[in-house]
């Protein structure tokens, strides 16, 4: 854990260094237990461009490991999943990569768990049907973070 | 027999305190001939009836009084009453000895009194060992068996006096012997009787340890049945979600991309129509288990039953709860808390008519408290005895050694539920 820890903050030096060049596609993580689902949110992500999806994950314990690997600009979340959920996921990942944007993508979208997501560290919840709105927020995150 | 002159012989012993009360034990005589062996061979016998005589010749009262105590002992049929002589040979018989021993005066008088005992008894020598004691200690008590004419035996309670004379000249004995078997019998069915009342009542406690352990098991069944009930719910619930309502989800984002790539109109159809799919099967995922339970605890689960009750229903849900925030508790017990409140909503939306409904969730170190009212038309008193729904509350309520209170709030119904946390927290894992 120290170890990644150490890589992770070295290229975190990296990322910040090269900050963004215009042309690079911003790299998305994408977290969702359902493959299917996967597969269509990645189509929709990488039909916007300018954006691709750098790496994928079944659970919140798979998304931790990944981005630490990818250090992607943002992830996107899944907030109902096996093994570890997404809120716990964000949790973690606010911890430990701070200025990784998360958004939570969920079916339950109700105001407590708007208000746990953001309590765990995350800048925008999106309820799942809502493909447009979820490519709005992501616009939004990656023009503030511009 | 009595009355006739005694030889001179025995004339002597006369005067003695027995002889009133004995001389009224004599029988009338079988047959002559007996009465002559009597007469020569039985000393007291002879020494009372001269007194009787005596005294009946004298013509004085206490010869008629004799004589009818004479006929009160002849006619006694309850106790056989006799006389032996001193070697234990029958004197006399009254109409009680007819009864009980089976022989006619004339068939018995003269023979030796052992005929009344069973041959081992008379192998053994008792009853000579009885008349023993009776003369060394002037009265002789036993109970035991003793045989009859035909050979029955019963049961008999025998006392026997040794009879002397002024000078302490053993003359005699009298019998008296009283047949127990009727007694016995009673005391036989009585100890019967006991003994079967023992049985009973301890069949009864067996059956009784028997209904408890049954009723411990059909508890320990209809808790089961509550918890494979949930875990089949919460299995089709979660296939129904995972599963099925994520293929609907990829379906809505793709026909969602298709649209955007085309007119954005042509697949608004197609789109709804999924929507529609996807909200009723995560509805009727979220009706048999709702995901957010396990993931996120209670509150979310309810926040997330409220809204879509509101939407549903049109049924305004005010909610408190304490403390904040509120704390994860053991799987079955936010199981029951959201069951309870789910259960109670359902029946506020249906039969209530109220338009609020308010909740109040209190968590403290030993318990937690469910309120939940509603300012409708209030519980019939039918409908809180009978309500499948209820009982299916207090059952799950049962299990968490929980209460259950329903009652009129005016206006409303105000259902109750009272947990204590130790015991749950202690017994329900996670």
């Amino acid at each position: 854990m120290t170890e990644i820890l150490h890589v992770q903050s070295l290229q975190d030096g990296f990322g910040e260094s090269f900050s963004q060049p215009f042309n690079v596609p911003r790299c998305i993580l994408l977290v969702d237990d359902s493959a299917s689902v996967l597969e269509s949110l990645k189509r929709a992500l990488e039909g916007v461009a300018g954006w691709r999806v750098g790496g994928e994950a079944l659970n919140g314990r798979e998304a931790i490991a990944e981005a630490a690997a990818l250090q992607p600009d943002l992830a996107i979340l899944d907030f109902s999943m096996p093994v570890m959920n997404g809120q716990d996921a964000a949790r973690e990942l606010s911890s430990t990569m701070a200025r990784l944007p998360l958004v939570i993508f969920t079916t339950f979208h109700t105001p407590e768990i708007k208000r746990q997501a953001i309590s765990s560290g995350c800048s925008r919840v999106v309820a799942k049907t809502q493909i447009s709105e979820l490519i709005a927020a992501v616009h939004q995150i990656f023009d503030n973070v511009a | 027999l009595i009355r006739k002159p005694l030889p001179d012989g025995f004339r002597k012993g006369k005067k003695q305190k027995v002889s009133a009360k004995v001389a009224v034990l004599l029988p009338l005589p079988p047959t002559a001939e007996l009465e002559a062996q009597v007469m020569n061979e039985h000393q007291p016998l002879a020494l009372m009836s001269q007194e009787t005589e005596a005294r009946q010749q004298a013509g004085t009262q206490a010869g008629q009084s004799d004589e009818i105590f004479r006929l009160l002992v002849e006619s006694v049929k309850d106790y056989a009453i006799f006389l032996l002589d001193v070697e234990g040979k029958v004197l006399t018989w009254n109409q009680g000895a007819e009864r009980i021993k089976g022989y006619r005066a004339h068939e018995i008088i003269g023979r030796h009194f052992s005929q009344f005992y069973p041959p081992e008894a008379v192998e053994s020598k008792w009853p000579d060992r009885e008349l023993e004691i009776a003369k060394k200690e002037g009265r002789f008590t036993d109970e035991g068996l003793r045989v009859r004419k035909d050979g029955t035996t019963f049961w008999a309670h025998v006392v026997i006096t040794a009879l002397r004379d002024a000078q302490g000249v053993l003359k005699g004995f009298s019998k008296v012997t009283r047949d127990l078997t009727e007694r016995q019998e009673l005391e036989e069915r009585t100890r019967k009787l006991n003994k079967e009342l023992r049985n009973r009542v301890n069949q009864l406690q067996e059956t009784q340890r028997q209904v408890e352990l049954r009723t411990l098991e059909l508890q320990k069944l209809s808790s089961d049945l509550m918890r494979v009930q949930d875990d089949e719910r919460r299995k089709i619930s979660r296939t129904l979600h995972d599963e099925l309502g994520q293929e609907l989800t990829s379906l809505k984002i793709e026909l969602d991309l298709q649209n955007s790539a085309l007119d954005g109109k042509r697949l608004v159809p197609a789109i709804e129509a999924a929507q529609r799919s996807l909200s009723k099967v995560r509805n009727l995922s979220y009706l048999l288990h709702p995901p957010l339970l396990e993931e996120s605890g209670l509150l979310p689960a309810l926040h997330w039953y409220f809204d879509g009750l509101e939407k549903r229903s049109e049924l305004h849900v005010n909610f408190d709860y304490k403390p904040l925030p509120f704390p994860r508790l053991p799987r079955d017990l936010e199981t029951t808390v959201f069951r309870i409140i789910q259960e109670a909503l359902t029946n506020v939306y249906r039969h209530s008519g109220s338009e609020d409904a308010r909740i109040d969730l209190n968590q403290t170190a030993d318990r937690l408290t469910i309120r939940i009212r509603d300012f409708g038309k209030g519980i019939s008193s039918t409908a809180s005895a009978a309500g499948v729904g209820i009982s299916g509350m207090k059952e799950r309520l049962r299990q968490l050694n929980g209460e259950f209170k329903i009652s009129r709030a005016e206006p409303g119904t105000m259902v109750e539920a009272n947990i204590p946390l130790i015991d749950t927290l202690t017994e329900v894992s996670f």
